[in-house]
């Protein structure tokens, strides 16, 4: 049975609104389950942990980024699938897993096309998508990422464009795979699990540094596409250093933040690994007959 | 949205490792796929892929891969499966091995080079004996 954990808080308690007609998507579907609300920070994970251990093997978080994070966290056995009907502010999971509407989620959750991913630790912390440290990583105090009419997001990157000009690089040392390290002043570090940004990869960290743009028009470009994605991704285009490894211990001077998606999840110094933890992922069919497609001419897609 | 995510997908399918300027490496690097290096390194490099030593790269260690290209500066042996290109603003101090071997005009080599046919480990042809430098 589907068990839905959600987070009433999330997109500014959009889910109000939204919470009938989902149920009644969810009963012509098939798939209505246990609906749970939680109370506050932390209680997804817990609740899903809950949900585990009573046997639950499909388990929804209905909300954005943070809700998904917590659940992930919560979920400790592999034979449960992790679907999202993404109602947050930041969706950026759902979105990479090829679900942006809730009517969409809703049908991805009924054909329950599963693919798995090994999670990243940071720490003792796990999670699926993308760790930032950096110039994003202080975006979120210098300028308010949440405002949406046009007037405050002109103002949103003129903030962001002078938090970015100000910005002074960090020096980092990174230890990767315990076999070489390297060392640069970044403006931006940024890693991921490959396959949650290309299902036919295999499961790697990717590690994206990028140093501080020589120009104006550079750290502005920078600016705009960091604001537009609101620091929760791999900006390749802008990206120096690119590499694959499966455990880097990154130590930065001075100390900073790092962001799991968005959201500040720790400090350097920090190990970051990819473990041996694989959760199955509900996405959506266009993702799931593309990888499909392909894994026909592919030998081995792990 | 959902063409969108393709693409970024897509655009990393070809995850070559990229080493950029500023970035000085200690160690062996082994990489599965491509490699492009402009930073600094004081090691040696092993790629299943194609090697490319960027012009402000500077390379104290030998490298491996399938292609090698040269266009920074490198103290170290290389061992190629096809072809060694040295570019005109590259500098080899070190012996070559490889299946054919390209020097451009103002590209500086110093050491031995080694023939060998692609899949082979038998050399072709002699090795040359002693240092050759073109200006």
């Amino acid at each position: 049975m589907y068990y839905y954990i959600v987070n009433p808080a999330a997109g500014r308690g959009q889910i109000k609104n939204l919470q009938d007609k989902i149920r009644s998507r969810l009963d012509e579907l098939g798939i209505r389950g246990e609906w749970v609300k939680t109370t506050g920070p932390g209680e997804a994970g817990r609740i899903a942990t809950a949900a585990v251990d009573k046997g639950h093997t499909t388990i929804v978080a209905v909300g954005g980024d943070d809700t998904v994070n917590e659940v992930i966290n919560g979920v400790h056995q592999d034979n449960v699938a992790i679907g999202i009907i993404p109602l947050g502010l930041h969706n950026r999971v759902a979105g990479q897993l090829g679900i942006i509407t809730w009517q969409q989620a809703c049908e991805a959750l009924a054909a329950r096309r599963v693919t798995p991913f090994s999670l990243i630790a940071a720490g003792q912390k796990f999670f699926l998508s993308t760790l930032t440290l950096g110039f994003e990583t202080e975006l979120d105090k210098q300028v308010d990422t949440a405002e949406t009419k046009l007037r405050g997001r002109i103002r949103q990157f003129t903030e962001t464009f002078g938090h970015a000009e100000n910005f002074r690089p960090l020096h980092c040392k990174i230890e990767v795979d315990e076999k070489f390290t390297m060392e640069s002043d970044i403006f931006t570090l940024a890693i991921s699990n490959q396959k949650f940004l290309n299902p036919l990869a295999d499961n790697r960290l990717i590690v994206t540094m990028s140093e501080k743009p020589a120009h104006r028009f550079g750290v502005g470009r920078y600016a705009w596409q960091s604001l537009r994605r609101r620091g929760t991704t791999i900006l390749e285009d802008t990206a120096t250093t690119r590499f694959l490894a499966r455990r880097v211990v990154i130590e930065t001077t001075p100390a900073s933040g790092i962001m799991v998606d968005g959201k500040v999840a720790g400090r350097t110094p920090i190990a970051i690994r990819l473990t041996d933890r694989r959760v199955k992922f509900i996405t959506e069919k266009i993702i799931a007959d593309f990888k499909g497609a392909l894994n026909k001419n592919l030998p081995d897609n792990r | 949205m959902a063409r969108k995510i393709h693409e970024d997908a897509l655009g990393v399918a070809g995850a070559e490792t990229i080493i950029g300027t500023g970035v000085k490496l200690k160690g062996n690097l082994i990489t599965e796929s491509d490699l492009v290096i402009d930073g600094r390194l004081e090691g040696n490099i092993t790629a299943a892929g194609n090697v490319s030593v960027g012009v402000n790269a500077h390379i104290t260690g030998d490298i491996s891969g399938v292609n090698v290209s040269v266009a920074g500066e490198l103290h170290g042996n290389i061992s190629a499966q096809n072809e060694a290109s040295i570019l005109a603003t590259g500098q080899v101090r070190g012996n070559i091995s490889a299946g054919g071997l390209a020097i451009a005009s103002g590209g500086i080599f110093i050491g031995q080079s080694q023939m060998e046919a692609p899949g082979t480990t038998e050399p072709t042809t002699e090795p040359e004996a002693g240092e050759s430098e073109q200006p």
